[in-house]
């Protein structure tokens, strides 16, 4: 208790800005979600916890917007001088080869992932099939009667249902909802059949006992939800695809500024505070280094261009 | 008929006119069932018929009177303001526009044109910046 | 439940949990009557120092912000007429009017006695039959949705008092509006040739604050005169005995009540939040009473329903959160992040895991009701004092917390340009007598009313059954024609007379 009050006090310290002795010039964060959410709660505890690393405060700026294309535009477009730094999402990897946004990972120099989260496809725990390949086979039976619900036409969940559909060569009714959340509650509601949002976002329900995971679209099982089946066990062949999170600066920034960083950051993502949070969110803890997290970047944006073209929405 | 509804129903007819037109240009995505131009359609459409309605229309329009001119220079001083935000930043540009707007309006005791543009600053900086963590428009020139 | 109760109050009563509880109720007030600082935003931003703090606290200083600043919203929209938030936007219709007849006082009487009562009813509907109201909140698809938008719409045509061409414009205006942006039904851009900032749609709360605020500043300066804006103040008089009366309140417990009723039942629908709540119950206010025509003059049900409804939508909106884990909207969502990171998993297990705390919870809500009762009611004299300020003095402090407060939103420059353009549009619909609440209204609910009718037709497959098949959209979409057509039928009464 006594700690809370320590902080506001602090807290008002800190906000008037008196730089202590070696204290660096305060870094800003940016996410291009609003505040509150899973994107800015991650950047947050992530933040605090590399604060003492860096000898420097961070603090945290949310430009949401146009699925995150705001804040990502406006963190590539900052100096690139080490004190700005952005949170990006997946989406960075999709916006261009949608023709929505001009922004892609070259305007960024990548310094750490932080987190991925393989998509799944969750159904009611009352739903008549217990196998990914018996809802299959209720699919192949009949296309088009089964509503998938997704995050958005163009989201990161509804190319995961499309890639799903196109890897099992099934056909499904994609209902677009505003976010995850929403397409859960109607998932909940019996308003829809199944979901294709990530496995960390349906974990409250499936531990409920409300939902059950029929696949996961990754390689290994996932450590919150060890007894959720990936689809390669079933022998169904649908490729990894997940959603992710990652700590960039512009383009151009010092390659030692950007290792300082790099290390700060690392440091903190071990912390047990941060390794806490993300087990009980259930987020899974996915760490890069620079050069690594650029190849990963690479790789997601081929990806998806390759996806999108071949599902016919890109234009 | 009388020539200000006649002025308004034109300028709504026209810019809903523009709109509507603007919505041949949506691209069709062609994987959904009703189509993005469709509401915006059925809107601008409504919008036109009632400017048309309310430019034929005899009722009397009513006037709140006053004097606009004040108020258009009003607007021109606060357009300068906001233009300066993004170069001299919030505190700056409020210390100035503040007590040139508290002139315009009337005010010239010293004390107000001073202390008030200091106390309404000082309480957003403490209200914004310290208890919610929001940094108020940072200026290129001065944050 | 007794006993649990009587658990979560011991708890309750630790100074600490008091101590946070009236903070975050008074920093709440504040953060609600500033124009651009919404619920959401207040308890996002507060959420990261509730870390360090234990459960019960943390999570009941959130509480008490964002019951505050639903209430704190009235203050300014009687007052000056401008809404801090969202949900204040309905308040103004009448506060402001029973402002100008001099009657500030007694309007701010009745925004924090309904306000507080609203909330607290809602708070005691949650404790005891938040479980089987739960299922009913589940049973909300995109029709219903749709059919709720689609109603809350129809208001336009009640709002219009008083040419119903020019209300309707507004309207369609906002209805248009809203559209600029990312469609998420088809995923493509709709007017915003290469903007990125349209991309992301325009701020209906930028615009909210222009149309109502700044229109207000730019009409002030025109009547000012050197002379008149040092000395003239906001109204001409404020008459300071001329409380609300025993027999005044007694006139408005029917409203109250069923204000609390539509409120707390917006609240538990997923998707619509408390600027909803407050048009639907200001209309309904309208529609059951016998004077509609004293409505938008300074009535005060006009002034108790929306106040009643946005509060209680607080407890509406716990239910789906603490039985279900969903939240139903952005301040919830927040709120639920907070539960998160306490390491509570709010669903049907929260009750049996953390029922002490449960309790504690539903005590302090309780409480923070009470707790605004008791500082709104103690500051009314302190609050009306804003009328005696010279016009002089108000112009640049109202202009100046709308920049800021647009700029808040996003941290986006892009809106204080959007919002100071709204300002302009705003005095020149008031100029011509064009009402900007229904414009408002369209921004709000445009976006609800579209993705949830497409989404509809998605999940029917195409098929108009959905519409009329299902009850609960069936009598949404009865209510909403019923309501557009009410002026026609007033029309033909008058007529045959």
């Amino acid at each position: 208790m006594k700690r809370a009050l320590l902080l506001i006090a602090l807290l008002m310290i800190h906000g008037c800005g008196g730089d202590g002795e070696g204290q660096q010039r305060p870094l800003t964060l940016i996410v291009p979600t609003a505040p509150g959410g899973g994107t800015d709660t991650v950047a947050r505890v992530l933040a605090t916890q590399a604060e003492p690393a860096l000898g420097a405060p961070i603090g945290v700026k949310n430009l949401p917007g146009a699925s995150s294309a705001i804040g990502m535009f406006q963190g590539a477009n900052a100096p690139a001088d080490g004190e700005t730094l952005t949170m990006v999402v997946a989406e960075l990897a999709i916006l261009k080869s949608l023709g929505l946004a001009d922004i892609d990972h070259r305007g960024f120099a990548p310094i750490m992932l932080v987190n991925y989260d393989p998509a799944a496809i969750t159904v009611r725990r009352d739903a008549p099939y217990d196998t990914i390949n018996e809802f299959l086979d209720y699919a192949r039976e009949h296309p088009n009667a089964l509503l998938m619900g997704n995050s958005g036409t163009g989201s990161i969940w509804h190319v995961a249902a499309e890639t799903f559909g196109h890897a099992t060569d099934t056909r499904y009714t994609h209902v677009p909802f505003e976010g995850a959340a929403p397409a859960i509650t109607a998932l909940l509601g019996g308003h829809i059949d199944a979901v294709s949002v990530s496995a960390a976002e349906v974990l409250p329900y499936v531990n409920s006992g409300e939902f059950k995971i029929l696949g996961v679209m990754a390689a290994q099982r996932i450590e919150a939800l060890p007894e959720a089946p990936t689809f390669t066990e079933a022998g169904v062949e649908v490729p990894e695809f997940g959603t992710w999170r990652g700590l960039v600066a512009p383009a151009g920034t010092s390659q030692e500024r950007i290792d300082q960083l790099a290390a700060a950051f690392t440091e903190a993502a071990q912390s047990n505070e941060f390794q806490a949070f993300m087990a009980g969110r259930g987020f899974g803890i996915e760490i890069l280094p620079p050069a690594g997290f650029a190849t990963f970047l690479d790789e997601q944006a081929a990806f998806f261009e390759r996806t999108l073209s071949t599902l016919g929405l890109a234009p | 008929m009388n020539a200000r509804n006649l002025t308004l129903g034109t300028i709504v007819v026209l810019v809903a006119t523009a709109a509507f037109i603007a919505t041949f240009g949506f691209r069709d995505p062609g994987i959904e069932r009703t189509g993005p131009a469709f509401l915006p359609r059925l809107y601008t459409g409504a919008l036109i018929l009632l400017g048309l309605a309310l430019a034929l229309s005899r009722r009397p329009s009513t006037d709140a009177g006053g004097a606009p001119a004040r108020s258009l220079v009003g607007m021109a001083i606060v357009a300068v303001y906001v233009a300066a935000l993004p170069w001299l930043g919030f505190v700056l540009s409020t210390l100035l526009l503040a007590p040139s707007m508290l002139a315009y309006v009337g005010m010239r005791s010293p004390w107000v044109l001073i202390l008030l543009p200091l106390g309404l600053v000082g309480f957003i900086q403490l209200f914004f910046t310290v208890l919610l963590g929001i940094e108020v428009l940072p200026g290129q020139l001065w944050q | 439940m007794l006993e649990m109760l009587g658990q979560g109050l011991v708890l309750a009563m630790q100074w600490q949990v008091l101590l946070f509880l009236l903070l975050g109720v008074v920093v709440g007030i504040i953060v609600g009557s500033l124009p651009g600082l919404t619920s959401t935003m207040g308890v996002a931003l507060l959420l990261p120092l509730t870390f360090a703090m234990e459960a019960a606290t943390g999570i009941l200083f959130l509480i008490g912000v964002y019951f505050g600043s639903m209430y704190g919203g009235s203050v300014t929209a009687i007052l000056i007429n401008t809404p801090g938030s969202p949900a204040a936007a309905a308040t103004v219709l009448d506060g402001y009017p029973m402002t100008r007849k001099g009657e500030a006082y007694k309007a701010l009487q009745i925004s924090t006695l309904c306000s507080s009562i609203g909330g607290f009813i809602s708070v005691l509907v949650l404790i005891l039959v938040a479980p089987q109201l739960a299922a009913f909140a589940l049973r909300f698809s995109a029709p219903e949705t749709f059919a709720l938008a689609l109603f809350g719409l129809s208001i336009i045509s009640t709002l219009s008092s008083g040419s119903m061409v020019k209300g309707l414009i507004s309207g369609f205006a906002g209805l248009l509006l809203a559209t600029i942006g990312l469609d998420p039904i088809s995923g493509i851009t709709r007017f915003s040739g290469d903007s990125l900032h349209l991309l992301g749609g325009i701020s209906f709360i930028a615009v909210m604050i222009g149309l109502f605020a700044m229109s207000e500043v730019f009409r002030m300066m025109e009547g000012s005169s050197a002379v008149r804006a040092a000395t003239g103040q906001m109204v001409k008089s404020v008459k300071d005995k001329a409380g609300l009366s025993w027999k005044e309140f007694k006139s408005l417990i029917v409203t109250l009540l069923r204000s609390t009723g539509i409120g707390t039942g917006i609240g538990m629908i997923p998707g619509a939040g408390a600027d909803v709540a407050a048009f639907v119950a200001y209309n309904e206010a309208k529609r059951f009473d016998k004077d509609p025509e004293s409505f938008g003059k300074g009535s005060l049900k006009g002034v108790a329903a929306p106040e009643a409804a946005n509060n209680s939508l607080t407890g509406g909106a716990m239910v789906p959160l603490l039985t279900l884990g969903i939240p139903g909207d952005a301040v919830t969502a927040v709120l639920l992040g907070a539960l998160l990171v306490q390491g509570l998993q709010p669903g049907p297990m929260l009750f049996e895991n953390n029922g002490p705390l449960v309790y504690t919870l539903f005590i302090g809500m309780l409480l923070a009701n009470v707790l605004i009762f008791v500082i709104g009611w103690s500051c009314i004299r302190l609050f009306t004092r804003i009328l005696s300020v010279p016009i002089g003095l108000m112009i640049p402090v109202i202009l100046v917390l709308c920049v800021v407060g647009a700029y808040a939103l996003n941290n986006q420059f892009f809106d204080v340009i959007v919002m100071l353009l709204a300002g302009m549009l705003g005095y020149a619909m008031k100029r011509y007598d064009f009402p900007v609440a229904p414009l408002v209204l369209g921004m709000i609910l445009g976006p609800m009313m579209e993705s949830n009718l497409r989404r509809a037709l998605i999940m029917s497959q195409g098929s108009l059954d959905i519409f009329y098949t299902r009850p609960v959209t069936a009598v949404l979409l009865l209510l909403a024609l019923a309501t557009l057509l009410s002026p026609l039928f007033r029309w033909l009464r008058t007529r045959r007379r």
